[in-house]
């Protein structure tokens, strides 16, 4: 399975990034997906999606790890004096944002999912559906929001970009 | 009669996810609601950037190497 996993470590660092904001983080939510995928390699179907069996396990670890990271800030939170020699996280840089990505970073996690799943990744609303464990219904109208937010904060950069598209249509295309 | 353009049917525009004959339908209601169309390309336009910067970010800021586990 191996061979299998390494075209995919790509799209995983992505929605790791995505989910956890956080360099370190992410590398830690990949590393433990790919271990979780080779565990329970023996349950997964080879006809069925491999892209998509990753990105569920992602998901799931994400949220058992979030689930025990908020437990143990709530019990930090009642030592007060350990938590001076917290460690500062690696959060993402800022530098490397433009205005679209820093709006995606400002969405609650549950539309900033769906929106980097759809967007990005390129998967079905059923697909997506599926690996939440929420109704199509409930994944389209975050995904709505998610675009209205976006659509919100770069609106002063629409004229320019409206302008800039008589001229050139090559924005246009549609990305696979 | 056709059923009147939703806002779902934009949305599955944007995302590639509509079917052939709704897709012409669609077509059609963008050429002649311009604001429409441009609100749908700008989203494409968005959905791009996204996925550039979060594979910029994916493949030079990476803290560890990734291993894939051995077994």
């Amino acid at each position: 399975m191996h061979h299998l996993l390494n075209d995919h470590i790509m799209p995983l660092r992505r929605y790791a990034l995505a989910l956890t904001r956080n360099v370190d983080q992410a590398d830690d939510l990949v590393q433990d997906t790919l271990t979780r995928a080779i565990e329970s390699a023996s349950s997964w179907d080879p006809r069925r999606d491999l892209r998509r069996w990753l990105f569920g396990i992602m998901h799931n670890v994400h949220v058992s790890v979030s689930r025990r990271r908020s437990l143990e800030t709530n019990i930090a939170g009642q030592l007060t004096s350990i938590t001076s020699d917290s460690v500062p996280a690696a959060q993402l840089d800022e530098v490397h944002f433009d205005e679209t990505m820093a709006a995606l970073m400002k969405l609650p996690e549950e539309q900033r999912e769906v929106l980097v799943l759809i967007g990005v990744e390129a998967f079905s609303y059923k697909d997506v559906a599926e690996m939440l464990g929420i109704p199509v219904g409930t994944v389209m109208s975050r995904l709505g929001r998610a675009r209205e937010a976006l659509r919100a904060v770069s609106g002063r950069e629409q004229e320019t970009v409206t302008d800039a598209a008589e001229g050139n249509r090559s924005f246009l295309r549609v990305v696979k | 009669m056709t059923e009147p353009i939703s806002e779902l049917d934009l949305m599955a525009q944007v995302d590639d996810q509509i079917g052939s004959g709704r897709r012409i339908e669609v077509g059609e209601y963008l050429s002649r609601q311009s604001t429409m169309a441009a609100r749908g390309m700008a989203d494409l336009r968005r959905r791009e950037e996204l996925r550039q910067t979060l594979t910029g970010i994916a493949s030079s800021c990476r803290a560890k190497p990734t291993m894939l586990p051995v077994r």
